[in-house]
C-alpha cells in the first residue's frame, strides 16, 4: 500500500465521511471561495486559497436561539432547543482556522463550559489541508503566530499535497483517535509523524517585540495614528476565525419569540455603552485598540496563547485600509511613536 | 387551524395589513360599515395619524409578522389634514414600488390609494381588487430564500469591482497656509500604507503632516464618511478635505440637509476621473438580474444574497450619507428591524437602507466595496437613483432630497394609486 | 437548564424606592430551586423580561435570608424599563449568581466603614445586611450614606432601623438643595461628610460604592483617615451580556467585571485603567 493518496483517494473517503456526517468545505462562491456545507464531494474547492470569511460559523453559528418563549401560560413556556449534536466534519481546513478553534477552545470552555459550542465542537472531526502559499500578495502571517501552516495543531486529520512526478499527491496523517477511526479501511497508508516544517513564506512579524512594547503602552498616542481610518464598521470580527464576542438579544414580542445569541464586535461604539448612555470606549481608537490588545496581550495573559491565528483575513477584508500587519510590525517602532 | 396549515389546505385566505389614514381612508372604511356594504374580510386595517406617517417600514414589518399583501391609503391629494402629508407619502411610494419590484416582490401584493371619509363604496372597490388580487398572488413566501432554487449569485462583489486608487495631489498649498495660520485643526486625505502601498484615510494636522498626503478616488470608504465623524466628534474645530468630484457631491448634499456647517469645512479640490457609475442600468453594472428577467427570478437572486448578510452593518458605517444619531437598525423601543442575522431581519435592513437613500445616494460605492459578504448593495441605490431621476428629475447639488421634498406634478408618475 | 437560560421568578413584591427605582422580591417559580439557591455577597445576576432582554445587576438581598432574594434597579433602559413595569405575580427569569464575592471570612473581627452614594446601596445593603445577620462575628458597623436629595435614598424603611439599631452608626446626607423642610439628616456631599466624621482606620475596613465623582472624592479622605489600598473594597459594573466571561465586552484592561469583579479592592483598581477609556 502506498502512502501517496491521489485527489480521487481523498475524494472517496470524503464520500464515506458524507453518507454519515454533515460536511462543511470551501466551495466557489459568488465573491471566491466560502465556507459552506455541502452534500456532494464535487463542490469541494480543493485548490481554494482563503475564503474571506472563516469557517467559525460551523462551530458558532451567526446566530442561534437558545430558548424560544411563549408567554401566553403561567409560568412562561421556556423550551431550550435540542443542541446541535449531528456528526460533522470541516475538511480541507487551512491551519489558521484550525487554531481559530483551539483559540475558541479556551473562551468557550472557560471555567462555565458553552453548551452549543462543546455539542458541536465534540461531534466535529476537524480535517486540515496543508497551505501550499499565501494568498498573493502575501497579507496571512501564521507563521510568525507559532502556527505551523503545513501542521493544525488540533486536527484530527492533516493531509499535506506532496509534489511528485504524477502531480500533486497527498500524504494523510491522522494525529488523534477521531482521525483515525475515519480513516479506518481506506485503501491508502497513513503517514506517522508530521510533516518537515519549512516555511511557506508568510509575512514576518516579530509578535514578542510589539507584545512586550504593549505592555506598558496602553495610552500611547499611536493607538490613536494607526486606527484612524478604521470606521468601525466590525468587519474584522466578522471574518475572524478567533473573535467570538457575542450579543445577546430577544426577538419576538410579548407573546412568544426567542432569545438569540449572535456575533457581536468590539469595533461597534454601541458594544460597551452602558443604558445610562456612558460609554467607556468613547472613541473608535478606544475600540481598535481594545481588539489589538484583547489579541495580543489580554486574552494570552489568561490563557497562554494569541487570540490571533495570522490568517489575514483582517487585513483583506477591511474597507477602510486598516492594516494590522502594518501595525503590528510599526508599533513602538520609532517613526510610529512620534506624536 | 394556523395560518401556515390553513395555505397548504384549500382554506387559505390572505391575511392583508391596511395602512390607513385616520381622517380620509378611516372614515371611509366607518361609512362603508355604517351604510352596511359589505367588502371581504380579510383585510386588517391599522390606523394612523397620516399616509406621512407610514413609514414603508411598516409594510415590510407587515409581511414579516404574516401579512400576505398590504394596502396604504389616505386622502386625496390636496386633502391632507396636515396639508402635505400624503404629497411626501406619495413620492415614497413611488420609489418605493421601484425598489420592491427591482428586488422581485409580486407587485400584485402592494397596493396604494387615495379614499376620503365620503367614499365608503370605493373604499369596499379598492378593498374587493386588492384582495382579489393578493388571494391571486397566494401566500407569501417568507423572505427567506426558496428552497432548492438555484441561483447565480455571481454579482460584482465588492473586492472585484475595479478602482482607481492611484493616490495623487494637485496642489496642497491651500492646505499648507490653512494649517499654518491654525484656519483648519486637521486636513483630510489618503495616505499610502508603508507596507502594501495602498492608500487610506488620513489625518494630517500639522504642516509636515501633509507630506505625503494625496487624495485617491474610490479608495475605501470615502472621505467626507470620515469627516462627518470628525465634525461631529469635535463641535468646535474648522477641518479641511482633498476632495474629489464624488466627495463634493456628498459635501454639497449634506450641506443642503443641515448636517454640518458649511464655516466649518475648507475643501480643497482635486482632479479625478469621470464617475463611471452614473453610466447605464444597475444590471449594467452590476451583475444583478435586470428588469426584463421575471420577478421570481429577481426575488430568488435578492432573497438569497440578502441571507448572506452578517449585519455588521458595515454598508452603514461606510456610507457617507448615513447619518442618523440612531440608526433605525438599532432602535429598540420598539425595535423595528430585527437585530441578528435572520432572514427577515436582513432582507429588511437592506431593503430599508437602500431606500432611506433613494436620490440621496452618491454612488461612491463604498457600501459594496465594504461588504464582507459581497452583497452587490450599490445596484439598490444605483437603481433607486435613476427611479428618482426619471420620476422627479434631477436633483441639482445643493437641493432637497428628492424625498424630502414634493411636487404637485408627481401625480402623472404615480397612476398606481388607485 | 443550560448555561444562558434563566431560571423563572414570580415577583412576589414590588416596592417603589425612588421615583425612578424599584426593588422586586423574588422567589423562584420551582421550590427546589429556592431551596437550592446559594450565593455570596456581592455576586450578581442577569435579570430578565422576556420579549426585551437581561439586564445585569447585583443580589440586593443577603444570602441568609433563604426563601428569597431581592433586587433594585433604576428604571434607565429598555429593559429595566420593561421590569420597572412589572407587578407583583409577574414572572421574570434569572440566572446567577455569578463574579467573585466579598471575602467575608477575612472581614471578622474587623470594623467595618460603609461609604455609599445614591443607588450604589443595593450591592453594599447585601453586605451589610449578611455583616448584621452574623453581627457578633463583626466589629463596629459604620454607614456614611448621602444621596442628591431625600427623594433619591433608597431603603428609607431600612434606613430608620439602622437608625434605631444601637449596633450601627449610620449617618445620612443630601446633597445640599436637596433637603426637605422636615429633614433632620445631614446636608453635605459624601466626602464631606466622611471627612467631618473621621472614622479611625484602625482595625477598619471601607467599602466605597457611588458615583465616579463620589468614589474620586472619596478616596483621598480615606487615604487620609489611613485606610490602605487593600483595605478598601468596591464594586464596579460594566455592560455585560453573558455573565460568565465570554461575551467580551465587560473587560477593563484585561480585567473581565463579570469574572473577576465585581468586588475589587482599591488596590486592583489602581493597576486598571479606570479613569481612562479603557
Amino acid at each position: 500500500m502506498s502512502a501517496h493518496w491521489t485527489l480521487d483517494d481523498l475524494k472517496e473517503w470524503v464520500k464515506r465521511l458524507l453518507a454519515e456526517r454533515r460536511v462543511f468545505a470551501p466551495v466557489e462562491g459568488p465573491d471566491g471561495p466560502e465556507w459552506r456545507e455541502v452534500s456532494t464531494v464535487d463542490a469541494i474547492a480543493w485548490n481554494y486559497g482563503r475564503t474571506a470569511i472563516s469557517p467559525r460559523a460551523a462551530m458558532i453559528p451567526r446566530a442561534e436561539p437558545i430558548f424560544h418563549y411563549d408567554l401566553a401560560s403561567d409560568p412562561p413556556q421556556i423550551e431550550e432547543p435540542a443542541l446541535d449534536e449531528r456528526p460533522a466534519a470541516i475538511v480541507a481546513l487551512r491551519s489558521c482556522d484550525a487554531a481559530g478553534f483551539r483559540a475558541l477552545d479556551a473562551v468557550m470552555r472557560w471555567d462555565y463550559e458553552d453548551e452549543s459550542y462543546e455539542a458541536r465542537r465534540r461531534n466535529t472531526l476537524l480535517v486540515a489541508l496543508a497551505c501550499p502559499a499565501p494568498p498573493e500578495p502575501a497579507s496571512c502571517f501564521c507563521e510568525s503566530v507559532g502556527v505551523d501552516p503545513l501542521w493544525a495543531e488540533g486536527a484530527d486529520v492533516q493531509i499535506e499535497p506532496v509534489q511528485t512526478q504524477e502531480g500533486t499527491l497527498y500524504r494523510v496523517y491522522a494525529p488523534t483517535e477521531a482521525g483515525r477511526v475515519s480513516l479506518a479501511g481506506s485503501p491508502k497508508e497513513l503517514s506517522e509523524g508530521r510533516p518537515e516544517p519549512r516555511s511557506i513564506g508568510t509575512v514576518r512579524v516579530d509578535v514578542d517585540r510589539v507584545r512586550a512594547w504593549m505592555k506598558d503602552h496602553f495610552e500611547d498616542p499611536s493607538w490613536q495614528k494607526v486606527s484612524e481610518s478604521c470606521i468601525g464598521c466590525g468587519t474584522c470580527a466578522f471574518v475572524c476565525p478567533s473573535c467570538h464576542c457575542f450579543d445577546i438579544l430577544d426577538e419576538g414580542d410579548w407573546r412568544r419569540g426567542e432569545r438569540v445569541r449572535f456575533w457581536d464586535s468590539c469595533a461597534f461604539d454601541h458594544f460597551t455603552a452602558h443604558a445610562t448612555g456612558h460609554n467607556p470606549r468613547p472613541r473608535q481608537w478606544n475600540r481598535y485598540r481594545q481588539r489589538v490588545y484583547h489579541k495580543f496581550v489580554f486574552y494570552p495573559d489568561k490563557f497562554g496563547k494569541l487570540l490571533c491565528t495570522g490568517c489575514g483575513r483582517c487585513v483583506d477584508a477591511c474597507p477602510g485600509g486598516v492594516d494590522l500587519i502594518e501595525i503590528l510590525q510599526g508599533l513602538g517602532e520609532e517613526e510610529q511613536v512620534k506624536p | 387551524m394556523s395560518h401556515e396549515e390553513a395555505k397548504r389546505e384549500e382554506t387559505w385566505q390572505p391575511r392583508i395589513a391596511a395602512f390607513v389614514c385616520r381622517w380620509c381612508t378611516y372614515a371611509g372604511a366607518d361609512l362603508a360599515g355604517t351604510s352596511r356594504l359589505k367588502y371581504p374580510p380579510q383585510i386588517r386595517i391599522i390606523k394612523l395619524p397620516c399616509t406621512g406617517r407610514i413609514d414603508p417600514l411598516f409594510l415590510l414589518r407587515g409581511f414579516q409578522m404574516g401579512a400576505d399583501g398590504v394596502l396604504v391609503s389616505g386622502c386625496h391629494p390636496g386633502d391632507c389634514h396636515y396639508i402635505a402629508g400624503n404629497y411626501y407619502a406619495r413620492r415614497r411610494w413611488v420609489l418605493f414600488r421601484e425598489l420592491l419590484d427591482f428586488v422581485g416582490m409580486d407587485m400584485r401584493r402592494v397596493h396604494f390609494s387615495w379614499v376620503s371619509a365620503a367614499e365608503g363604496a370605493k373604499f369596499v372597490d379598492v378593498v374587493k381588487n386588492v384582495t382579489e388580487a393578493i388571494r391571486e398572488a397566494g401566500p407569501f413566501p417568507g423572505f427567506a430564500p426558496r428552497e432548492g432554487a438555484t441561483i447565480d449569485l455571481r454579482g460584482i462583489g465588492g473586492r472585484a469591482r475595479p478602482v482607481e486608487a492611484s493616490p495623487r495631489t494637485d496642489s496642497l498649498e491651500a492646505a499648507r497656509k490653512d494649517l499654518a495660520a491654525g484656519e483648519v485643526v486637521a486636513v483630510l486625505g489618503h495616505r499610502v500604507r508603508t507596507r502594501t502601498g495602498a492608500p487610506r484615510a488620513s489625518w494630517a494636522s500639522t504642516v509636515q503632516d501633509l507630506d505625503g498626503l494625496a487624495y485617491a478616488d474610490g479608495a475605501g470608504p470615502s472621505l467626507v464618511t470620515y469627516l462627518a465623524r470628525r465634525l461631529s466628534e469635535d463641535p468646535q474645530g474648522n477641518y479641511g478635505i482633498l476632495a474629489g468630484p464624488r466627495e463634493i457631491e456628498a459635501i454639497e448634499m449634506l450641506k443642503s440637509e443641515n448636517r454640518f456647517d458649511p464655516a466649518r469645512i475648507r475643501v480643497y479640490e482635486q482632479q479625478a476621473a469621470a464617475i463611471a457609475s452614473e453610466q447605464g442600468e444597475a444590471w449594467d453594472l452590476y451583475a444583478v438580474p435586470s428588469l426584463d428577467r421575471p420577478a421570481a427570478e429577481r426575488w430568488d437572486f435578492w432573497t438569497a444574497q440578502f441571507a448572506r448578510c452578517l449585519r455588521c452593518n458595515a454598508c452603514r458605517e461606510a456610507c457617507p450619507m448615513c447619518g442618523c444619531n440612531r440608526c433605525v437598525a438599532e432602535k429598540s423601543r420598539p425595535r423595528w428591524i430585527d437585530s441578528s442575522p435572520t432572514p427577515a431581519g436582513n432582507w429588511i435592513w437592506n431593503v430599508t437602507r437602500a431606500f432611506h437613500h433613494a436620490g440621496h445616494c452618491v454612488e461612491c460605492d463604498g457600501c459594496t466595496q465594504a461588504c464582507p459578504a459581497g452583497i452587490p448593495l450599490g445596484a439598490l441605490n444605483h437603481h433607486l437613483n435613476r427611479a428618482a431621476e426619471k420620476a422627479f428629475g434631477k436633483r441639482e447639488p445643493g437641493s432637497r432630497s428628492p424625498l424630502c421634498a414634493y411636487s404637485l406634478e408627481d401625480a402623472s408618475v404615480a397612476s398606481f394609486i388607485l | 437548564m443550560r448555561l444562558y437560560t434563566p431560571h423563572l421568578m414570580r415577583i412576589e413584591e414590588v416596592r417603589d424606592e425612588t421615583p425612578d427605582v424599584k426593588s422586586f422580591k423574588l422567589r423562584f417559580v420551582d421550590p427546589a430551586q429556592q431551596e437550592r439557591f446559594t450565593f455570596l455577597a456581592g455576586q450578581f445576576g442577569l435579570y430578565s423580561v422576556f420579549g426585551e432582554g437581561e439586564s445585569t445587576f447585583c443580589i440586593a438581598s443577603p444570602p441568609t435570608w433563604r426563601d428569597h432574594i431581592e433586587c433594585t434597579f433604576r428604571a434607565v433602559g429598555k429593559v429595566t424599563d420593561a421590569l420597572s413595569k412589572k407587578e407583583a405575580g409577574d414572572v421574570i427569569g434569572f440566572r446567577g449568581p455569578y463574579g467573585n464575592a466579598f471575602p467575608l471570612d477575612s472581614f471578622e473581627g474587623k470594623d467595618l466603614l460603609f461609604v455609599v452614594g445614591g443607588i450604589a446601596l443595593p450591592p453594599l445593603r447585601c453586605l451589610i445586611w449578611n455583616i448584621l445577620d452574623l453581627r457578633e462575628r463583626f466589629g463596629a458597623v459604620r454607614i456614611v450614606y448621602g444621596a442628591r436629595s431625600v427623594a433619591d435614598l433608597v431603603y428609607k424603611d431600612e434606613l430608620r432601623q439602622w437608625e434605631e439599631r444601637p449596633d450601627v452608626d449610620l449617618v445620612v446626607t443630601v446633597d445640599p438643595g436637596g433637603e426637605t423642610s422636615d429633614w433632620k439628616g445631614k446636608i453635605g456631599f459624601v466626602p464631606t461628610v466622611l471627612d467631618q466624621v473621621a472614622p479611625s482606620s484602625k482595625n477598619s475596613l471601607a467599602f466605597v460604592c457611588g458615583p465616579p465623582i463620589m468614589i474620586k472624592y472619596s478616596m483621598p479622605i480615606l487615604e487620609k483617615l489611613g485606610f490602605d489600598g487593600s483595605h478598601i473594597y468596591t464594586t464596579l459594573e460594566n455592560r455585560m451580556k453573558c455573565g460568565i466571561g465570554k461575551c467580551g465586552r465587560c473587560n477593563i484592561g484585561g480585567t473581565y467585571v463579570c469574572k473577576e469583579g465585581p468586588v475589587f479592592t482599591a488596590e486592583q483598581m489602581e493597576a486598571l485603567p479606570v479613569g481612562s477609556d479603557y
